[in-house]
């Protein structure tokens, strides 16, 4: 497949305050792209480079090939979905959909055309004649992705456009915005600090941290290999037990840390003498029978500090040496769940294979930010 | 109201609204209606006439003004003018209190509006005499035209009714310029951009979205600028002089000739016929009173 759109090197700077710092993606056409990071973290000021409100400082956006620098907004195969929409309330939901199509000029027999096909796409057929501010919040956000996709633009930008909305709707949303990205064949590029929302619709995600890609990887890649503590981290729940590599050998490592010695995989290939952090999924953690055989398994002992029942699963909280963030156990309810009493010291497993080995967080950098 | 009891006692609040009515009808309501009544009785040049059986509701008062044939010259003149004036003022106000608008963000906003205030802190009569000087027969923009030998002859702008309503303009743009502000304020800038990214040129993101949100604005801008181009006396007297003649100079001059029958005849015809035609141009642009509460 052809690439799409491509950010080469792309710098942002606001004054003295470099809030994108040389971002490298490329997406085929037709992709769910998302870029997730924590809050200010540069997302939107990516969105609005490449709708082109603002022009980068320093390196290239380019859309199938052609340099889009110096391209104004209004001129660009682009289409920006806002956070807060930005429907027009003075007009009606056909004449917000239809007016892409009004400033091009196109006649208004074959607007309404568009129109009605874009409100049945969006499952609102017959709304075309109500005011923005009589729709639900759900509606206003089909009708907002209608207005943009009515224009027929190559990359479709959707900045947080969920946030505003509560949980339940959220979730169906997903799945609505995932489903017309595959009916349409248009490049979705999502916006989230949402992780779940990340990894439940996309193609490929971005990490983001303070204006860098950590990783770009599908959302298995990104949750089960992260290449950076900081995703480790910031992607799904994680353990993480800091300390230092002992012995490094074919893949895997050991280190140090409070709890003794830990073996783990060892992707980044860290070196006897580095710190680092060891990050195990709360998931992958299982309690350990008292005196049971646990093989090559690592283990560790620790008081527990709280039992969470939380329906589907149970979470048991232990005491992390070293640091505030307890260890934490995920189990299944299936039905068998061991009772743990506050206090009570547990021995709890991991395989080595579901552990991984990490630079601590702003180590270094540049792991990442290769498609 | 319960709250306010409490901090100034049933006495304290008592006099307090007494004092507001008191000041609302006898400073405010009463001198109108004064005035209406007045303009509906004859001219009794003998006090000792006035309440007694001459002194009948007539509307005498009207004929005269209306029979008038310069009356109507000057008010059609004054109305003519001050539409003038209302359009230019919004011609001028509209792109600046975008611009103002526009620039919240970026610190320059207090410094254009301290720029926009600084001259009105000087008073109108004041402000009227500066324009004065700068439009004057050897005055600062005729010897400055002359210098760069651009005219041979001055120009004559003071005693015209273009000087006047140069002095309308610069009088009360503020008025203008306030409501337009404050209602494009309150603009989502989103709603400029998104219309922006669906392709839309710089005049349509005016014509469709930034001028359909101000309406309420404009519309009041318009009609406070109006009524004060339209009511002005200050301005017309220091700038036009005894050529260009407002129609409040005509209600004056029966003030002075102390017949305050007939100038309140005036004075209410003035007021009638600027509202009528303040609906009038509602009805035309669709405005609603609603709209300009909003
Ligand atoms: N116009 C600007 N001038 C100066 N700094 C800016 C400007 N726009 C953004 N920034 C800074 O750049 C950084 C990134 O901002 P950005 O809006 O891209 O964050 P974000 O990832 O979208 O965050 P959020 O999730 O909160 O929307 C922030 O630190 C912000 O303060
Ligand atoms: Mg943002």
């Amino acid at each position: 497949m052809a690439n799409d759109l491509e950010l080469v090197d792309v710098v942002k700077k606001f004054g003295a305050f470099t809030a994108v710092h040389g971002v490298n993606v490329a997406m085929p056409q037709g992709e769910f792209f998302s870029f997730l990071g924590p809050s200010g973290c540069g997302k939107t000021t990516i969105l609005r480079m490449i709708s082109g409100f603002i022009d980068p400082s320093a390196g290239a956006i380019r859309l199938a090939g052609r340099d889009l620098n110096g391209i104004g907004p209004n001129k660009r195969p682009t289409a920006l979905i806002f956070q807060n929409l930005a429907l027009f309330p003075l007009m009606s939901v056909a004449d917000n959909i239809g007016y892409g199509l009004m400033v091009r000029g196109v006649a208004a027999s074959e607007r309404r055309k568009v129109v009605d096909r874009m409100l049945e796409l969006i499952a609102l057929k017959g709304y075309g004649d109500k005011r923005i501010d009589e729709l639900s919040g759900g509606q206003k956000q089909r009708v907002a992705i209608a207005r943009a996709l009515a224009v027929e633009p190559k990359v479709l930008l959707l900045d947080e456009p969920l946030s505003a909305l509560d949980l339940k709707l959220r979730q169906h949303m997903r799945h609505e915005l995932r489903a017309l990205q595959r009916r349409t064949g248009v490049t979705f590029i999502y916006i989230t600090h949402d992780q779940g929302e990340a990894l439940a619709m996309s193609d490929r995600v971005a990490v983001m941290s303070q204006g860098r890609i950590e990783q770009i990887g599908t959302s298995t890649e990104i949750y089960n290999n992260p290449q950076t503590a900081f995703v480790a981290a910031f992607v799904g729940e994680n353990n993480a037990l800091a300390g230092k590599v002992t012995a490094a050998d074919y893949g895997y490592g050991a280190i140090e840390t409070a709890f003794g010695k830990l073996r783990a995989a060892n992707p980044r290939g860290m070196k006897p003498g580095e710190a680092s952090v060891l990050f195990v999924r709360p998931e992958r953690v299982r309690l350990a029978e008292a005196k049971a055989e646990t093989g090559s398994d690592n283990v560790i002992e620790s008081p527990v500090l709280d039992g969470v029942f939380e329906g589907p699963v149970a979470n048991i909280l232990l005491e992390n040496l070293g640091s505030e963030r307890p260890i934490t156990v995920t189990l299944a309810n299936d039905g068998a769940t061991p009772r743990v009493s506050r206090g009570e010291r547990r021995r709890v497993r991991f395989s080595p294979d579901d552990a991984i080995l990490l630079p601590p967080a702003g180590a270094a950098h540049g792991a990442g930010g290769h498609a | 109201m319960s709250e306010a009891i409490r901090r100034f006692g049933a006495g304290g609040v008592a006099a307090i609204l007494a004092g507001v009515a008191f000041w609302a009808i006898m400073l405010i309501a009463g001198p109108m209606l004064l005035m209406v009544d007045l303009a509906f009785r004859p001219y009794l040049p003998n006090p000792a006439d006035v309440g007694g059986p001459l002194d009948v509701h007539t509307v005498s008062n009207f004929a005269k003004v209306f029979l008038d044939d310069l009356n109507w010259r000057v008010f059609v003149k004054t109305i003519y003018a001050s539409i003038t004036v209302t359009i230019i003022s919004l011609l001028i106000g509209y792109p600046l209190s975008y611009i103002l608008v526009r620039s919240t963000k970026s610190g320059w906003v207090g410094i254009l509006m301290i720029g926009l205030l600084i001259p009105f802190w000087v008073n109108e009569i004041l402000r009227t005499f500066a324009w004065q000087l700068l439009l004057a027969r050897y005055g600062f923009i005729n010897t400055t035209l002359t210098a760069m030998g651009l005219i041979d002859e001055p120009i004559q702008f003071t005693n015209t009714d273009f000087g006047v309503q140069v002095g309308l303009i610069y009088a009360y743009i503020l008025f203008m310029i306030f409501p337009l502000y404050s209602t494009m304020e309150s603009l989502d800038p989103n709603q400029v951009d998104a219309a922006r990214d669906l392709g839309a040129p710089f005049w349509r993101i005016h014509w469709d979205i930034v001028i359909p949100h101000t309406k309420p604005g404009i519309a009041s801008g318009c009609i406070v600028t109006f009524m004060l181009a339209a009511g002005s006396y200050v301005v017309p007297e220091l700038l036009g002089g005894t050529r260009a003649i407002w129609f409040t100079k005509l209600i004056y001059l029966q003030f002075e000739a102390i017949n305050w029958n007939l100038a309140s005849a005036y004075g209410f015809t003035l007021v009638v016929l600027c509202l009528l035609f303040i609906l009038l141009m509602m009805a035309v642009f669709r405005v609603s009173l609603k709209d300009i509460a909003r």
